[in-house]
């Protein structure tokens, strides 16, 4: 169980990193994103009213529609630039969605992001960095701790909001 | 840039994102959360921020020397912040009153007791509530709410209400509502699909169709925006005036309407000016057992008419009216499609 819970996470990420990072922290890509994220919640909000059997994994739904529409959309951007022959696979499409430009944004925004973790309580960041580097289960985390996997889940709603909180601040390069 | 609830929006966001990682979600769960997620295009984009940002840190950890094993070695913070703003730990003051005499011991709890019981009257007043209210299938109800406000809704339809000291805010998550709205400093607001409709001293319905959200205003005057209230000012409608807002692209549909017919589906009966079949049939599912099924290409077709809301059989024969429809009984309902031969849209 905690296993499967683990391979389901890594799996999340790794499906859906790139993708999440192509929609939000590409410089001059805010409308796209804007775009994108309407876009999305009308199919989701179509499929959702469609469909007699309600959803049964709503979140992987929600990436797949997104995923879908971002290598739309890559495709399209594609298409206006380059020659047939430089359009590859759909994987090439989305990956191109992440150039060169924005590898200096994303060394940024990681030391930010580094500096606003540094400032958070032990613990929550423990409880980070066991979920989010070391892929750990909350009862794994628990255990560890010597709390219930409630208060594991606690810190990580509280790291998280907390960094979005700072991230979002339109003082940043966010 | 203003954003309304920043923090409060992204607390949700990651709880729900917190919750989807610590494993299997009942199918209740997984429903709510669509719920949650489907309230406005804020939320979707809020949670995939949230995804992101869970994304990031792992790669982020992975630059940074860390050794979990000192981390938990600090102290365990209080547990009842909600914040993760580290405090000066103060000591505590309670434990250190036992050598005082009995008076002062008494005159203290008395003290704490008046000031505990004050905190809790300004909390409750001050707190933010949030309200969920459901009509079930067939049952459309009235809410009263604490501001004078008097909700209309209809079956098979959920809002959300959250009054605050500085605002009335009501999503209309599902299907349709109306809103007589009671006297209060505080703006009142209804989100619909990502749009704001604010109230300047209105009677108004809030309707969510297959392709558009509708609006519709029988008294006073109401502004209608995109973007959750962020984006642009889509309408303006005043009393007898209804507008209908395209999902995609936000394309806006001004009509004229008379204000009984806005309020007729409060007393039963259903009142359609130009509207398609598809949505006059979801009407009538709401409330009736006998569910009509329209095909997709019929489902286009426009209709006038004025019909009692639980009267099937009437709409049956309305429908058999039509030149370009035909109607045929089966256990599950009645199925409506074009007749054959007839032109495929009108």
């Amino acid at each position: 169980m905690a296993e499967q819970a683990r391979r389901r996470l890594a799996r999340m990420f790794e499906d859906h990193a790139p993708l999440l990072r192509g929609f939000f922290v590409r410089r001059g890509a805010r409308q796209d994103a804007e775009d994108l994220v309407q876009e999305t919640y009308l199919r989701l909000l179509h499929a959702h009213e469609r469909k007699v059997e309600p959803i049964s994994n709503p979140e992987a739904y929600l990436f797949t529609v997104a995923q879908n529409l971002a290598r739309e959309q890559a495709a399209r951007r594609r298409w206006s630039t380059l020659s047939i022959e430089e359009i590859t696979g759909p994987a090439q499409n989305l990956a191109s969605g992440e150039c060169v430009e924005d590898t200096a944004e994303r060394e940024q925004r990681s030391q930010r992001l580094q500096t606003l973790l540094a400032t958070l309580p032990e613990h929550t960041r423990a409880v980070l960095v066991m979920q989010y580097r070391d892929g750990l289960s909350y009862k794994q985390i628990a255990e560890r701790m010597g709390v219930s996997p409630h208060m594991v889940k606690k810190h990580v709603v509280r790291g998280l909001s907390a960094c979005r909180r700072v991230m979002a601040d339109p003082a940043g390069s966010y | 840039m203003t954003v309304e609830h920043p923090s409060a929006l992204a607390y949700a966001a990651a709880h729900w994102h917190a919750l989807q990682r610590e494993g299997e979600l009942s199918p209740s769960q997984q429903r709510d959360f669509m719920q949650w997620l489907l309230v406005s295009p804020e939320h979707l984009r809020e949670y995939m921020a949230i995804s992101e940002l869970a994304g990031a840190l792992g790669e982020a950890f992975r630059a940074m020397p860390i050794d979990v094993e000192s981390l938990l070695q600090a102290p365990a913070p209080a547990a009842n912040e909600h914040n993760v703003v580290r405090f000066r730990p103060r000591p505590r003051a309670a434990p250190t009153v036992a050598k005082l005499s009995p008076a002062p011991i008494r005159l203290r709890i008395a003290v704490a007791a008046v000031l505990i019981l004050g905190l809790g009257m300004v909390t409750t007043m001050a707190w933010p509530r949030t309200t969920h209210y459901a009509a079930a299938h067939g049952a459309p109800r009235q809410i009263n709410l604490a501001d004078g406000t008097l909700v209309h809704l209809d079956a098979e339809s959920e809002i959300s209400v959250r009054m605050t000291l500085l605002g009335r805010r009501v999503e209309l998550e599902r299907g349709q509502a109306s809103f007589v709205v009671g006297s209060d400093r505080r703006p009142f607001a209804v989100y619909a699909a990502g749009l704001q409709v604010t109230d300047i001293g209105t009677t108004f319905d809030v309707s969510l169709l297959r392709e558009q959200a509708r609006i519709a205003v029988s008294e006073g005057r109401v502004h209608v925006r995109g973007d959750g209230g962020r984006g642009r000012m889509l309408a303006d409608l005043g009393a007898g005036q209804a507008a209908q807002v395209d999902y995609r692209d936000q394309r806006v549909r001004v009509s004229e309407e008379d204000a009984d017919s806005m309020a007729a589906w409060w007393k039963g009966r259903a009142v359609f000016r130009n509207e398609s079949l598809r949505d006059v049939a979801d009407r009538f599912n709401r409330r009736n057992t006998t569910r009509l099924h329209v095909s997709d290409d019929a489902g286009a077709l426009r209709l006038t008419g004025n019909l009692r809301m639980d009267d099937v059989a009437s709409l049956r024969v309305f429908l058999d009216q039509q030149p370009t429809l035909v109607t045929q009984l089966a256990a599950d309902g009645i199925y409506v499609r074009l007749r054959s031969g007839a032109p495929q849209s009108l």
